[in-house]
């Protein structure tokens, strides 16, 4: 028997829901280093973490396909630097910026649209209303398992932990650690599995992180499903979960990513924030100042080149935790 | 007999002035070019102007916008600023006679033209925009001091498929209380199905549902701005606006085909730069922009006529990509025996007439969608090929800018295609906001290109595309 097609994606507006009604296996993939050669040479203004993304998957045997998104230049501009030597199809999805108007949303469902016709392409079958609700079920169950264990919500045990329930296995929970130190909250864009050794920097340096608002970390998990809208129209009820739920700082405007922030931080009692961007991520760049001013706990901010991020910023990393205790 | 000209320097123009003024018919912001400098507009002492009365007007005309905007405001107009979509929205704004559009974008040339001097870069520093970002960092700095253009009554801003460079920073800004309307510009994609495909001014191709939504978007825009003024806008204003709009886009297109394929250069790299630019904001006047490029359009078909120019024949034809964040390097081009034959700055679509066979607002989105910065970079790649062949272009040069979220990715896609269709000589380069310092490899770079081409020379025909023929 043939194995389901499996596609591989970053960004956390792509439903994983959508793709495995289709059929085919979503892979919320993690980059392991930034350092692989592939499709995308290294040169001056391009971001470690796409380069990394997408050599990565592009090398991998298990992935047939690559999802990514227009939530940055980077990564939409990606998908022009492989188009024409990429071996295998990829699909660009618009994530729209707004999302107080009714004409985003319907860029967002008219996207879905698109990416489900891409995936009939790819192999994949065009889902009834049923199978869609069943697979929202069966993952949204999953994901109340995943995140009833902080440790799970955090680094690469989440993606470990989504994957694995996406491919019908849900891992055993990690074992609860005993809290103690400085309450951190991680902020900011992607990380990789390399640099998610920050996480354990911060606790070696006596931090606990009690929120990961990367990404591919928390922040990047869909609101619940309506439960009473779902029969009727579960597409719209994903898409709400995603696009209507799910705060990034590349949204325009991006407050209810500081109001989630502020929220986050009263709720978990965060005492300090660890702002990781990997350098050309222009959008966390930007706001790294605003976050500082606004959120009322002190911020220290990590640029990550790809290379050796936990290693160039060990100091920083103890010196501010030094200063928190 | 042809006659080649010469350029001038700020001092040179000025003294040509004192013996010209009593002949010129100068429209109330003219003058000499030097009294500018007083302003702080300190890069003009190294650029070289083309010597026409013409080139005169149209310097003075760019040099004054600010003082045209503070005159609107005082006559009670409101002020729109528009930003990052180059060329769409001030159509809708301008509909409205009591309504003057503007683009805050353009402070990217400030740190430019006063060399640093109004510290825009450094405000932006202070807000943690470093110059990882590109220069229109400055509009931040801007927007702070107020010096440089009124505070908007409105500012709108596109969103989506721009860069992030500008996302950022009008994020940036908004964060820092100006309050902006965003709208989405979705990414264009490739359209298999032809039934859903609608053909866009220029030549790329959206989606019907794109074009459905940025409609819809900007009828939304067009009720911010109704609610601005309080008067509505009507079918037959923005079809006015829509004319206006397309005679602007009729003399450049004119004056582009005339300077860029003239056997001498008729007007050089500056002078036509800024004219492009018109075409986006009409430097707050769109009825003085038609004048003022009227006698640019006057001045190149005498020379033309003339047999009058600058550079010779010999000069090598050379496509520029992107604008340059130092004037400078276009004089510098100039010198090393170059002349400007085609460009892409980055609005081409800003240049393509607006269809006046659809509702207005459609019109509008499908210029819009035609950006050539919201689509793949081949696009953009493909669009160059076509117009260096129209053009009869020598050699590419891609400007990279300082910076830019696109320019890594998008300049070696866009070599390749040129390289590989064109069989051109291309050179990136990237310029900084004042590139005195490296003005002397930049010189042998730009040197070198042009020694390249003129050694392979093609004659126009050989890239001239079979069906021009
Ligand atoms: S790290 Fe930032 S720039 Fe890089 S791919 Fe992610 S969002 Fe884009
Ligand atoms: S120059 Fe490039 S990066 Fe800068 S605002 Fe314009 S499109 Fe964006």
């Amino acid at each position: 028997m043939t194995r389901a097609k499996r596609f591989a994606y970053s960004a956390p507006f792509v439903p994983a829901e959508w793709i495995a009604a289709h059929g085919c296996l979503p892979r919320f993939h993690r980059p392991s280093g930034v350092i692989t050669d592939g499709p995308i040479d290294d040169r001056a203004g391009l971001c470690a973490y796409m380069r990394a993304f997408v050599n990565e998957v592009s090398a991998d045997s298990s992935i047939d396909g690559l999802i990514l998104t227009t939530t940055c230049d980077q990564m939409r501009r990606a998908v022009d630097l492989i188009a024409d030597g990429s071996a295998k199809p990829v699909f660009l999805m618009h994530v729209p910026t707004t999302w107080q108007t009714s004409t985003a949303y319907q860029y967002y469902l008219d996207e879905l649209d698109r990416l489900g016709r891409f995936l009939v392409d790819q192999g994949g079958s065009t889902p009834s209303n049923g199978e869609l609700i069943d697979v929202m079920r069966g993952f949204e169950r999953g994901r109340q398992q995943i995140v009833a264990t902080p440790e799970r919500c955090r680094g690469q045990a989440l993606s470990t932990a989504l994957n694995g329930l996406f491919e019908g296995a849900l891992p055993p929970a990690p074992p609860t650690e005993v809290r103690r130190g400085v309450p951190i909250a991680v902020l900011g864009g992607p990380l990789s599995k390399t640099d998610c050794q920050l996480f354990e920097l911060i606790h070696a340096e006596g931090g606990t992180v009690l929120l990961d608002g990367t990404e591919n970390g928390e922040r990047g998990l869909p609101g619940k499903f309506n439960a009473r809208q779902l029969a009727g129209e579960p597409l719209q009820v994903l898409a709400d979960a995603y696009f209507g739920s799910i705060v990034d700082v590349f949204q325009r405007p991006n407050n209810r990513l500081f109001a989630w922030l502020k929220g986050q931080v009263k709720e978990r009692g965060i005492e300090g924030i660890v702002l990781v961007r990997y350098v050309w991520c222009d959008c966390w760049h930007a706001e790294v100042q605003r976050i500082r001013e606004w959120v009322g706990v002190p911020l220290v901010d990590i640029d990550l080149n790809g290379i050796d991020g936990a290693a160039r910023n060990t100091t920083r990393i103890a010196a501010f935790l030094e200063a928190l205790r | 007999m042809s006659g080649v000209l010469r350029q001038l320097s700020i001092s040179e123009w000025d003294e040509r002035y004192d013996r010209l003024k009593d002949n010129l018919k100068e429209p109330a912001y003219g003058g000499p070019l030097g009294r500018h400098l007083s302003d702080g507009d300190f890069r003009l002492n190294s650029i070289k102007f083309d010597n026409s009365a013409a080139a005169l007007r149209l310097w003075n005309f760019l040099l004054t916008e600010e003082e045209r905007l503070a005159e609107a405001r005082r006559d009670g107009k409101k002020l729109v600023g528009t930003m990052k979509d180059l060329g769409t929205v001030p159509i809708i704004a301008y509909a409205d006679p009591d309504v003057v559009a503007f683009y805050p974008d353009g402070a990217w040339w400030i740190p430019c033209v006063m060399e640093l001097s109004a510290g825009l870069l450094d405000i932006a520093d202070s807000l943690g925009i470093d110059e990882s970002f590109c220069p229109v960092r400055a509009m931040l700095g801007a927007f702070v001091t107020e010096a440089h253009f009124p505070l908007p009554d409105l500012l709108i801003c596109s969103a989506g498929a721009i860069c992030d460079d500008f996302s950022a920073i009008a994020q940036r800004l908004a964060g820092l209380g100006h309050e902006i309307e965003w709208w989405e510009i979705p990414h264009r994609h490739p359209v298999r199905d032809p039934l859903e495909r609608v053909a866009l001014p220029g030549g790329f191709f959206a989606h019907r549902r794109q074009v459905e939504g940025v409609t819809a978007e900007l009828e939304r825009l067009k009720k911010i701005v109704e609610r601005l003024t309080g008067n509505p806008l009507g079918e037959e204003q923005l079809r006015g606006s829509i004319t206006a709009a397309n005679t602007v886009r009729e003399r450049l297109a004119e004056l582009r085909q005339r300077v860029f394929t003239a056997p001498i250069c008729p007007m050089p790299a500056l002078e036509m730069l800024v004219a492009e630019m018109l075409a986006i904001h009409y430097c707050s006047d769109r009825d003085e922009t038609v004048a003022v490029l009227d006698e640019m359009l006057e001045t190149v078909d005498r020379r033309i006529a003339e047999g009058e120019g600058y550079f010779g024949a010999e000069a090598v034809r050379v496509f520029w990509i992107n604008p340059v964040a130092d004037l400078v390097a276009m004089n510098l081009l100039e010198e090393c025996g170059g002349r400007i034959c085609g460009t892409e700055y980055l609005f081409s679509h800003a240049l393509d007439p607006i269809p006046t066979d659809l509702p207005p607002l459609e019109a509008l989105a499908q210029m819009a969608l035609a950006d050539p910065m919201i689509g793949p970079a081949q696009d953009r790649a493909r669009r160059v090929v076509s117009d260096i062949r129209r053009f009869g272009s020598q050699a590419v040069i891609i400007s990279k800018i300082p910076g830019a979220s696109h320019c890594a990715a998008e300049g070696a896609i866009i070599a390749d295609v040129v390289r590989e269709q064109c069989a051109l000589p291309v050179l990136e380069i990237e310029v900084p906001p004042i590139s005195d310092s490296v003005r002397s490899s930049l010189r042998t770079r730009l040197e070198a290109l042009v020694e390249a081409a003129a050694s392979v020379r093609p004659h126009r025909d050989d890239v001239l595309d079979k069906d021009e023929r």
